[in-house]
């Protein structure tokens, strides 16, 4: 089974304007799925620093904040700064906000707290929330903490293969529902814990 | 040529009045150090505080409208709260800690006991959304002021747009609590020459300085720094104080120091309010327990006074109230707030 949760379209077509897309998938499931549209109730995540590496070497810096609502399919999609229609190589962005940004204050647009990425009774960013529920428990991970040791932001570089096509960035959901099935259900504050299924997420986006 | 002078001229003037506006605004002491707040992101203007002034004392920002932030924090107590030794919420809730003062803000990096919070702009979000004190949602609060011509108003005065978002209700509420300064006590009047202490207090001075200003550095009367204040947990609040925050068992029972101004309008003391005199807190930090709980710590001696040391270490604390701040009309509830229910 491949589910494509909250597809967003996508127009191969579309050369002139590179465009990058974010997805999620859940692949051939060993988890009962009960309800499918339960088990991922809710997934959202900041994508910061996002930059294209060109093939000759360039660097081109996109907008320094996204946030990636998954109940908000326009949100997926980003339109890449890529004015000389130049040869994309890699794409490369922080899964989550870094400590400079979470100590710095208000911010408003994608970082604004009233987008429920913000923990209220301890300063800092949730730089990734997914709920839902497996088989038979409800499952709540809000991983976030910017200080150390606790730092959750994680760097995430991707090839990409075909430079001209826009650019699909997929997050397989199964491994992470696996993880929080064997281990944790309820990851809501800084922790190691947190850091290591941050890392666990960065390390499985991949991109076609 | 004459134009490119008057135009350089007009650039000078801009600039300088700039900083001549934030000078009126945020009347920084000379011997204050560097504010820790970044105002570049927040520059003060002055509809920008009185927006800030209005939501601070509006209760609407609490789920039933009953607790405003001055509930808590009202400025005749130095933003305390005198009445209770801990904070009182919505629906006659009780929380756990002690409401701290407010003033000389922007030279804070960290705030509540623990240093939970990590920036002023952060601060209203905790007490906004803990069932025990307000019990809201910043978005909730926003769509009920989203409603209200009077704040529509405020806000366009204050950011020269309609738009209410939550970046702009945390600017605005950091930016009143930047203008308590608490900066006209004795203590500072002395410190610019324009009073003397008295022999009582000079004694008390060097008793201070002797004992106390390792924690309580002068002129804000604290480090902000997080340490032990040697007080047995109490069981029923179960309260850990800064390891709640970073988890590391070193921070076990240390809690934010607090500054000593304007401790006659602040009392009572400590992370949980169970001091009503000073006295008491003398007499704890000079209980043989806690001297001997001292010299087990590194970089602290015990503290040692006799009964007329202590007198005259307390005339030199009460040097430091400031009452031009706590009796400051600016920092009263605003009448303008009436004139909203009105509507």
């Amino acid at each position: 089974m491949r589910l494509v949760l909250l597809f967003a379209f996508l127009n191969s077509l579309h050369l002139t304007a590179q465009r990058i897309l974010f997805s999620a998938e859940i692949e051939d499931s060993t988890i009962e799925i009960l309800d499918e549209s339960n088990v991922v109730s809710k997934l959202m995540f900041y994508v910061s620093d996002l930059q294209l590496e060109t093939k000759d070497g360039d660097v081109l810096k996109m907008a320094p904040y996204y946030l990636i609502d998954f109940s908000n399919s326009s949100s997926l999609l980003l339109e890449a700064i890529n004015p000389n229609k130049k040869e994309v190589k890699a794409i490369q962005f922080k899964l989550g906000i870094d400590s400079i940004t979470n100590v710095s204050g208000a911010f408003g647009g994608a970082l604004d707290p009233t987008k429920g990425m913000y923990w209220s009774w301890q300063s800092g960013y949730i730089n990734f929330k997914m709920e839902g529920k497996t088989v038979n428990e409800n499952y709540i991970l809000h991983l976030g903490g910017y200080a150390s040791p606790f730092s959750a932001v994680q760097k995430v570089v991707l090839p990409v293969g075909d430079s001209i096509k826009d650019i699909l960035v997929i997050l397989p959901l199964q491994e992470i529902l696996k993880e929080i099935l064997s281990k944790h259900t309820m990851v809501m504050s800084p922790s190691l814990e947190a850091v290591s299924i941050s890392e666990k997420i960065a390390s499985s986006f991949y991109t076609r | 040529m004459a134009k490119n002078l008057l135009a350089f001229l007009a650039v000078v003037i801009f600039l300088f009045s700039f900083r001549e506006a934030r000078k009126v605004l945020f009347p920084k002491p000379s011997y204050f150090p560097k504010p820790e707040y970044n105002f570049k992101n927040n520059p003060l203007d002055s509809n920008a505080i009185k927006l800030g002034r209005y939501l601070f004392f509006d209760p609407v920002l609490s789920k039933d409208s009953t607790i405003s932030c001055a509930s808590c924090h009202s400025p005749f107590n130095a933003f305390a709260h005198t009445d209770h030794s801990l904070s009182h919420g919505i629906n006659d809730t009780i929380g756990r800690r002690n409401a701290p003062t407010l003033f000389n803000l922007a030279w804070q990096n960290l705030f509540m006991w623990d240093g939970a919070i990590n920036h002023l702009d952060f601060q209203a979000l905790a007490p906004l959304s803990s069932p025990a004190e307000m019990g809201e949602s910043l978005n909730h609060v926003l769509q009920k002021i989203n409603k209200q011509t009077f704040y529509e108003k405020a806000f366009k005065a204050a950011f020269d747009s309609n738009e209410i978002s939550g970046e702009r209700f945390l600017k605005a509420l950091s930016q009143f609590q930047l203008t308590l300064i608490s900066a006209n006590s004795k203590y500072d009047r002395v410190r610019l020459e324009k009073e003397q202490f008295t022999e009582q207090e000079k004694r008390g001075y060097l008793l201070f300085s002797q004992n106390c200003v390792s924690c309580h550095i002068e002129p804000l009367f604290s480090s902000y720094e997080f340490e032990s204040n040697f007080l047995p947990l109490n069981a029923f609040l179960n309260d850990n104080g800064r390891v709640e925050v970073t988890l590391n068992e070193k921070d076990s029972m240390k809690f934010k120091v607090p500054s000593l101004r304007n401790l006659s309008f602040s009392f009572p003391y400590m992370h949980d309010g169970r001091f009503t005199k000073l006295n008491e807190v003398l007499n704890h930090y000079t209980d043989s327990t806690v001297q001997a709980q001292f010299l087990k710590s590194i970089n602290k001696s015990p503290i040692y006074l006799s009964g007329d040391e202590k007198v005259d270490l307390i005339a030199f604390l009460l040097t430091l109230n400031d009452k031009e701040f706590v009796f400051n009309p600016k920092h009263r509830f605003p009448k303008e707030l009436l004139t909203k229910t009105k509507e």
